[in-house]
């Protein structure tokens, strides 16, 4: 069988300068950062979409809070990878 | 403690593989069968008699026949060469499935044995506990595309998380167009195709675009050729009409059955998933396993949808728990040195002598107790009866079945009893019926038209789909239906359009009613008296 490398595999790298490189994978702290990103502002969407909607009778909807539930869950998955560092994903 | 651990592998081993009995006995029954056993199953044969003929299925419905498919082609295409030789039957559809079941099967315990410290013992019961799970064992045997899709997604998953790695080319290549080729079995398996680009974007994002690129351009490439050739009708039938209500409660009811009865490998799986995530590389196991569980479980509450839903979940948890389990075993855990592992080592250092030795005993009661948790056993086959005699097994679910599941479980199908002579003698009578009638007959179904040899007309579902997306014009139909065209109409579940049903109402009366399978199949005869007063 072919193989793009077959005598060495190149070791993976984190560092985001390197981010167009075969060499690159995301660290865990990246994923980390990314997670919290789009649970705050998925958070920030869902808890503002009666306002935007101006449909503000009968409180938040069941899947509304399941969203908001999930985007805590989110940030909370993103805060415990910060620490893994460069790790590679 | 080898010999305590070998026995309780022995008893784990002889639960699954009982499992795996049970299931071709279940097949050779199904198999034997020439009606539909599961609603939807002649349709499926309807699909593939077209491609035989060299005709595509998708076609407007709003025109006599007023049939077309709401399924992808590649299973039907499959069985055509089954379709020349033996002609429109069930058997090689149903065939079709349960090798389809092996095949995913066997390519999940050569995954666990390749990426889990080659524990051959281990590799095998993890491909029985897939054969083992309720929701396989429903669809398995079926003239239905969905585990086809499953064994497609199995060994294309399989091929790539070994062959990303390695940048083998022929490897990537091959597996993603496995992916193509499960979606072109069945839609779900977009779930599964997202999970694989994700996993591989993630990996390398430069390697993943390119890839994810090639794969988009050949999927894309078949869906337009396709859509150009059935001037439009497969993007009408096959996309817009799948877009279905959804039902929270189904969802809900059918995640909390995956997790009731296959707990005792969901919990190993999310062991590894979170093992993996805080102290290795995350897999593609994990990350397929992840998001066929939580989108296949959405979809599930969609309708039309069911407990079938699951089946990709199930063939990733089966791989994890299996890696899991065998690497417990020899120990073989190669933590990155982290905060996480800085922290948990000390911790764990007390047990450490302890925890392999506690594998021997935990990882057999692991798999025994999930044959016991899927266990299901028809009370009636002539090979199980006397089985269930002795372990004093009574049926808990109508049609001589036991199932653990029970069928109270909204959106859970209530199949997998062994058919009777009786169902089989019904089934001849309504065929019978067909056959003599004078004219044209609308049946749900449409084994009876084969068996009959007429033609197949409508196939209703879909009529009920585009209905509902309000894309179907039903007037050509219902007029048919208005001047008494039909000399028959065969209902079972009523799965037509309203506008359909309340002419038939209008137009038809109740002439007797015929049990087959469990299921009433009520036949109707034009009124002698119109009730619509015109």
């Amino acid at each position: 069988m072919q193989t793009e490398d077959k005598i060495t595999q190149p070791t993976p790298t984190t560092k985001l300068s390197a981010w167009a490189s075969d060499r690159y994978t995301p660290s865990k702290r990246h994923i980390g950062l990314l997670c919290i990103l789009i649970g705050v502002l998925g958070f920030i969407v869902l808890v503002s979409l009666d306002q935007i909607t101006g449909n503000t009778v009968g409180g938040y909807g069941p899947s509304q809070r399941v969203g908001i539930g999930t985007m805590i869950g989110l940030v909370l998955l993103g805060l415990t990878l910060l620490p893994l560092g460069d790790d590679p994903l | 403690m080898k010999i305590v651990h070998r026995g309780l592998m022995l008893g784990a081993s002889i639960i699954l593989l009982f499992a795996l009995l049970v299931f071709v006995v279940y097949t050779v029954d199904l198999m034997r069968f020439p009606y539909d056993y599961d609603q939807g199953e002649g349709f499926e044969l309807v699909d593939t008699m077209y491609f035989s003929e060299g005709r595509w299925p998708y076609q407007n419905t709003d025109a006599f026949p007023f049939y077309s498919s709401n399924y992808p082609p590649l299973f039907h295409v499959m069985l055509v060469p089954f379709a020349w030789f033996f002609g429109p039957a069930y058997w090689y559809g149903r065939l079709a499935g349960f090798v389809a079941t092996l095949i995913a099967a066997a390519t999940i315990g050569y995954a666990v044995y390749r990426d889990g410290s080659q524990k051959r013992w281990i590799a095998a019961l993890a491909g029985l506990a897939f054969i083992s799970s309720n929701f396989v064992y429903h669809i398995g045997p079926l003239f239905r595309q969905h585990i086809t899709m499953v064994a497609f997604e199995t060994v294309a998953i399989v091929l790539l998380a070994w062959a990303f790695p390695q940048r083998n080319r022929v490897g990537i290549g091959l597996a993603l167009l496995l992916l193509v080729a499960a979606g072109y079995t069945k839609q779900l398996a977009a779930i599964t195709a997202l999970a694989a680009l994700l996993w591989i974007f993630l990996r390398n994002p430069r390697r993943g675009l390119v890839w994810g690129a090639a794969f988009v351009t050949v999927g894309l490439a078949i869906f337009g050729w396709m859509n150009v050739s059935t001037h439009g009708e497969w993007w009408r039938q096959a996309i817009q009409a799948n877009v279905n209500a959804f039902d929270a409660l189904q969802a809900f009811y059918l995640a909390r059955l995956w997790w009731q009865l296959h707990g005792f490998l969901i919990v190993p799986a999310l062991l590894l998933v979170l093992y993996e995530l805080y102290f290795e590389r995350i897999s593609l196991y994990s990350v397929w396993f992840v998001i066929a569980a939580v989108l296949g479980g959405i979809g599930s509450g969609t309708w039309g949808a069911g407990d079938s839903y699951f089946t990709s979940a199930i063939a990733a948890m089966c791989i994890l728990s299996g890696v899991f389990f065998s690497r417990w075993l020899s120990s073989d855990w190669k933590p990155n040195p982290t905060v996480y592992q800085r922290f948990f080592a000390p911790l764990l250092r007390p047990a450490q002598s302890a925890l392999p030795t506690a594998g021997l005993i935990i990882v057999p009661l692991l798999f025994a107790g999930y044959g016991v948790a899927t266990f299901k056993l028809p009370t009636n086959a002539p090979l199980l009866r006397p089985i269930a005699d002795l372990l004093r097994i009574e049926p808990n679910v109508d049609q001589q079945l036991y199932d653990s599941a029970s069928h109270n479980v909204l959106g859970y199908a209530q199949i997998g009893h062994i058919l009777t002579p009786e169902d089989r003698a019904a089934g001849d009578y309504i065929a019978a019926l067909v056959a003599n009638a004078d004219g044209p007959v609308l049946s749900e179904e449409a084994g009876f038209s084969y068996a009959a040899g007429r033609e197949v007309i409508t196939n209703p579902t879909q009529l009920l789909n585009l209905w509902r997306a309000g894309l179907w014009d039903g007037t050509e139909l219902i007029g048919m239906i208005e001047n008494h065209e039909f000399a028959l109409i065969i209902l079972r579940a009523q799965f037509y359009p309203e506008p359909a049903l309340v002419a038939i109402a209008t137009h038809y009366e109740h002439s007797e009613t015929v049990t087959m399978n469990g299921f009433n199949y009520q036949i109707l005869r034009p009124r002698t008296t119109d009730s619509s007063g015109g």
